[in-house]
């Protein structure tokens, strides 16, 4: 057994919310998730906005510690690690966020933040880190001399992300983790930036862990996914088995919502379930079985238990009763 | 869809417009002419930044310092009568124009629904400031069309504070609906909400304008919203409309560079085929390039792209494209 590179074992964060934080809500409820085996691979998380894919992100990245359940990296609880673990981690797990902007310094040179990052982190003279950092930026498709002297704001949004991208495979990490890397650029500019992920893995053996609510970008670069709804799992699996036989209802819910300009009007005609028109609050959340009930068209007494994650055939899991013998 | 000339519902010709930031001119509409038709959905597409909402705001009349019209007509035609938009005042807009005949839905509308004030008194609001139905009355139509947009009596008695974005964002749409206006002016209305949400209310949106038949211009980047949704599609780069064409025949054959870029690199559920995307950036619409706004990023660019705009040509009926490429002899 190859000791996974991230391993989450029940983990949730709670956050307050109300006038005083008196109600608490589980952002991410009770993940279990195993990252980087043996060989590299993309694996995606996919969800809408506020389901707690950044929450999970930042878990993993180790920028939020877990309310209950445990965090690994290698094998060991990433909140007990020795100072020269840690080390390793950030080397070994590098992030990539939504905004460009977040990666960098506005007062300081892109330049001379990717070298001090090279120099930091893996201990270069000036000119190893110079020529590391020239290999990566070509990689992204830039070169040193458009870089030099200029600070983040003189970029477009498009090379900035090319940028974080360079500055995060910098120290060849085994794993990426990319929260909606592309969602704040243009559709012409987008697919660069998938494309560059996905080559990353080929050029550097890089793992990468794509997260975003889009899931035909997530079907293109992804092998495995990972379908999140209000803070759990509920399905999970190879990405091409996933997405042509979906067996959590949400999932499929999911599928058909999806505009795709190759159906025209006809897409009105995949009808959704009536049972998402409903009115629902927040309090949901708090809900101890399937988050998924008051939709469902599909559901049980059994449902208002916590399901548990089933595997319906080989790489394909969904946590949904229904599917339970 | 036929597009016949007495059924042009708003005739936009050359109109320029933009805005003045200091001594630079952000040329936003640049010099775009259009026919809207009755009973259609046309959709507006193009990459965040390239004048869509300024376009929206300019037919609308809602024209605020920076923004500045500098020329062009705009007439809209009612059943009744034929009002040059252009001429009109802002108070002569807001009596004859605004509601009645034409609504806007501006961008993130739904955030600025007022959080203290009940949904239903938006809507009595309304009814005081553009007639003068008893309140009784308004609240039996308030119902009405709420109802028609699959909301239920709670909701009325709500604040908008309590509702999720896809509630807020379909009575921001019944309020334009309030006085069967015959053109909506909606920009990006779903983009702030998620794809399931997104279905309801498109779906919603549809059905209404197909009773009601009036004409719905859709704002959106997304051109699979596009390809779903609209009727024709006009397609804009850095301030031009570059492509003009029914929803059908734009996304079988593309015939504009950009548009050919904009639905290549669309990836589809499916198909992990490798797509190609744009190099570059969209130019600063204060300085944008001599010739074709386009030619830095084309792949086909010639010489006479760098040198001259090119003329807008219509290559069959509702066919329209500005590209040197098409232009014969
Ligand atoms: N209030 C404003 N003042 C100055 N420039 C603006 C303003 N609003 C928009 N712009 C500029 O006008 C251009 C067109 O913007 P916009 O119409 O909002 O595009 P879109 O809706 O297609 O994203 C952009 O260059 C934008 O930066
Ligand atoms: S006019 Fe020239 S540069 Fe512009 S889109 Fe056509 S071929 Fe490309
Ligand atoms: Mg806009």
């Amino acid at each position: 057994m190859v000791i996974p590179l991230i391993e989450l074992v029940n983990v949730s964060k709670y956050f307050g919310y109300g006038v005083i934080g008196l109600v608490r809500f589980p952002a991410v409820d009770g993940v279990d998730l195993k990252i980087g085996g043996e060989k590299p691979e993309v694996l995606t998380l996919v969800g809408e906005s506020g389901c707690g894919k950044s929450t999970l992100a930042k878990i993993m990245l180790r920028i939020l510690r877990p309310t209950s359940g445990v965090a690994k990296y290698m094998g060991k609880d990433m909140w007990r690690l020795k100072r020269s673990e840690v080390r390793r981690f950030i080397r070994d797990v590098q992030p990539i966020f939504q905004d460009p902007m977040d990666t960098f310094n506005l007062f300081e040179s892109v330049e001379s933040y990717l070298i001090s990052a090279a120099r930091n982190l893996l201990k270069l003279n000036e000119e190893q880190a110079t020529e590391r950092i020239a290999q990566t930026l070509e990689f992204v498709g830039l070169t040193l001399d458009k870089v030099r002297g200029k600070r983040p704001q003189e970029f477009s949004g498009g090379e900035l992300q090319r940028l974080s991208i360079a500055r995060a495979l910098l120290v060849q990490p085994k794993l990426l983790i990319a929260d909606e890397p592309v969602s704040m650029l243009d559709a012409s500019l987008r697919i660069n930036i998938l494309n560059l992920l996905r080559s990353a893995k080929e050029e550097f053996g890089t793992s990468i862990l794509y997260i975003t609510h889009d899931l035909a970008t997530a079907n293109y670069i992804g092998e495995k996914i990972f379908v999140m709804y209000r803070g759990s799992i509920v399905e999970q699996g190879n990405i091409e088995k996933v997405i042509n036989k979906p067996l959590h209802p949400y999932t499929k819910v999911l599928l058909d919502s999806l505009p795709d300009y190759r159906m025209g009007r006809e897409w009105f005609k995949k009808q959704l379930p009536q049972t998402l028109r409903t009115v629902i609050e927040v309090r949901e959340m708090l809900l101890k079985g399937c988050k998924y009930i008051y939709y469902c068209p599909y559901k049980t007494q059994q449902c208002y238990e916590k399901p548990i994650m089933i595997e319906v055939e080989k790489s394909h899991e969904v946590a949904c009763w229904m599917y339970y013998e | 869809m036929i597009l016949v000339d007495n059924e042009v519902v708003l005739h936009i010709d050359n109109v320029k417009a933009g805005y003045v930031v200091g001594r630079r001119f952000i040329d936003a509409v640049s010099s775009v002419s259009l026919k809207l038709f009755y009973g259609e959905v046309f959709g507006l597409a193009g990459e965040s930044g390239c004048g869509k909402s300024t376009l929206l705001k300019v037919i609308y009349g809602y024209i605020e310092p920076p923004l500045k019209r500098i020329e062009g007509s705009l007439i809209l035609r009612t059943k009744n009568e034929r009002l040059s938009l252009h001429e009109l005042s802002d108070d002569e807009l807001k009596r004859r124009v605004w509601w009645r005949y034409m609504t806007w839905i501006p961008q993130g509308a739904m955030s600025v629904l007022n959080p203290t004030i009940r949904v239903r008194d938006h809507f009595i609001e309304m009814f005081k400031l553009y007639s003068n139905i008893d309140k009784r009355e308004v609240y039996r139509l308030t119902t009405e069309y709420l109802e028609a947009l699959g909301l239920s009596k709670e909701v009325i008695d709500a604040y908008p504070i309590q509702l999720s974005g896809g509630m807020r964002q379909r009575i921001v749409i019944a309020l334009a609906l309030l006085f069967n206006p015959i053109l909506v002016l909606a920009d990006e209305p779903t983009s702030a909400l998620d794809v399931v949400t997104q279905k309801i209310l498109l779906e919603q949106l549809l059905k209404v304008q197909k009773e009601r038949g009036f004409t719905l211009v859709l704002v959106s980047h997304d051109m699979d919203v596009h390809g779903v949704f609209t009727d024709r599609i006009g397609v804009m780069y850095a301030g031009k409309i570059v492509e003009v064409g029914s929803t059908d025949k734009m996304f079988a054959e593309p015939l504009h560079p950009y548009t050919k870029a904009l639905i290549g690199s669309l990836p589809r559920l499916g198909d992990k085929s490798i797509r190609k995307g744009l190099s570059g950036a969209p130019p600063d619409l204060a300085d944008p390039p001599p010739g074709c706004r386009f030619h830095p990023r084309c792949p086909y660019a010639m010489d006479i792209c760098r040198r001259e705009e090119p003329p807008i040509i219509e290559i069959e009926k509702g066919r329209i494209v500005g590209c040197w490429l098409y232009v014969k002899g």
